[in-house]
Parts: structure tokens; C-alpha cells; sequence
């Protein structure tokens, strides 16, 4: 059961990544938001978000077979680790102390909730 | 007048008050995502991977329904502010998926678990505040 919730842990991790670039084609699909929401239904770049973001799911879905929500469910706040990093990559935006602050308290979340499993 | 001028004109123009409404329609999409995370859970028990199982996993389908409408309000929501803004405010799951499951789920909690989900919002609140005022 132990090894079973560690792979839990691995998958919802894997998850998580792959989610993260999804939200990346969510913000191209936001820049085409206008008057009328149903826009951005035409925007090719949200089904790519959907598909990715379905993908991640689906990973995330299998994961909680092998462990107890209130554990694996905290595990995907790696996501915004990743978003953090793919922001300042590929969006060009500012990283500055605070930001880098919350990571490490995310961090430290995340290895509590492995020790309270 | 182009297609960026006639949104500014829609939308309040200040960037504090944008971020304010993003913010808002966050606080729905995660009362959303949390209620789908309680179905992706029923869901997980009876998952596998083929095509007949994934299609009449009612809990999965239901649970991938407002899991997307989420996603479409993260979008909306997406438009009023930074991405490393207003995503961190997905965090708020972590509160609502907490509640979930241990008053439906009835599973257990523990203080380093309730430390763990303060820490995490906590986090994801400094992130967000440093994409606020952080220039």
C-alpha cells in the first residue's frame, strides 16, 4: 500500500506538469475573449488546452485509485510551480522574491502532506 | 478603433479593478473544479483504461463536466489579469477539496495535512501577490 501511494503521488505529479502547459494555451485563448464569449469557441488553441488539460485528468483520475484525496489532491499544487516557470519562460513574465517565496512555501506544503499521509 | 481598443472600452479599464472581477469568477470556477474532484474520486474506482469503461463512467463524465466548466471560467477569467495572477487562485480547491473529503469521503485529517493545504494557499497567495505588485 505504501509503494501503491508513492506511485499515486508520482502519477499526480506527471499530471500536473502536463496540465500546466495546457493553462499555457488557455491564456493564448484568452487574448481572444471579446465582447462575445463565444469567440473563443473558434480559438483552435483552447481545444489544444482541453485535449492536454483532458490528458492530465485522466492521469490525475487513475492516480486516485491509489491514495486518499485529501493526500494526492494538495500533490497537484506542483502545478503552479510549473505555471510559474512557464510564465517566465514563455510569457515573458516578472519573477521576483515573493514569487519565489510562495514556491518554496508550496514546496514545504507538499512534502508536509507526505508526511501526514 | 481595433479589436483591442473595444475590449478595453467593455471592460473596466484599471488593472486593479480587472483583476478584482478575474478574481471573482475564480472564486466560482473553484467551487466547480472542487465538486468534480469529488466525482474524479467515486470515478477512480471503477476506472480503467479502454474506451467502453471511460464512456459509461457516469462519476468520470460528470466529474470532466465541471471540471470543464472550471476551465471555461478560468479562461474568462484568465482575460482580466496575468496568468501568474490569477491562476494561483485555483488554490482555493485545496480548501473546498479539504472539506470534501473529510465530511463526504470521510477520510482522515490530521494537522499536518490542515498545515500542509495553509501552507500551499499560502504559497500560491504570495505568488499572486507578487504578480500584483512586483514590478
Amino acid at each position: 500500500m505504501e509503494s501503491n501511494l508513492y506511485l499515486g503521488i508520482g502519477l499526480v505529479a506527471l499530471s500536473t506538469m502536463i496540465g500546466a502547459s495546457g493553462a499555457l494555451f488557455f491564456k493564448h485563448t484568452s487574448k481572444h475573449v471579446h465582447r462575445n464569449i463565444f469567440t473563443v469557441l473558434k480559438v483552435p488553441a483552447l481545444y489544444y488546452g482541453f485535449l492536454i488539460y483532458g490528458f492530465s485528468a485522466l492521469i490525475f483520475v487513475y492516480a486516485l485509485k491509489f491514495g486518499d484525496l485529501s493526500v494526492l489532491y494538495p500533490v497537484a499544487s506542483l502545478s503552479y510551480i510549473w505555471i510559474t516557470l512557464l510564465s517566465i519562460k514563455f510569457l515573458k513574465e516578472k519573477m521576483n522574491d515573493i514569487k519565489w517565496f510562495g514556491i518554496l512555501l508550496i514546496m514545504i506544503g507538499v512534502v508536509l502532506i507526505g508526511l501526514g499521509a | 478603433m481595433n479589436e483591442l481598443e473595444l475590449t478595453k472600452k467593455k471592460y473596466p479599464s484599471k488593472p486593479k479593478d480587472r483583476t478584482k472581477i478575474g478574481i471573482l469568477i475564480m472564486l466560482v470556477c473553484t467551487l466547480f473544479t472542487a465538486t468534480g474532484q469529488l466525482f474524479f474520486k467515486y470515478g477512480s474506482q471503477t476506472f480503467r483504461l479502454d474506451i467502453v469503461s471511460l464512456l459509461t463512467n457516469y462519476n468520470l463524465i460528470l466529474g470532466f463536466t465541471l471540471y470543464g466548466f472550471g476551465a471555461l471560467l478560468l479562461i474568462v477569467a484568465l482575460k482580466f489579469g496575468e496568468l501568474s495572477v490569477i491562476y494561483p487562485f485555483v488554490s482555493l480547491t485545496f480548501i473546498w477539496v479539504m472539506m470534501v473529503s473529510f465530511w463526504i469521503l470521510g477520510e482522515t485529517l490530521n494537522n499536518l495535512k490542515i498545515g500542509a493545504v495553509i501552507f500551499i494557499v499560502f504559497g500560491v497567495t504570495l505568488i499572486a501577490r507578487g504578480g500584483k505588485n512586483g514590478k
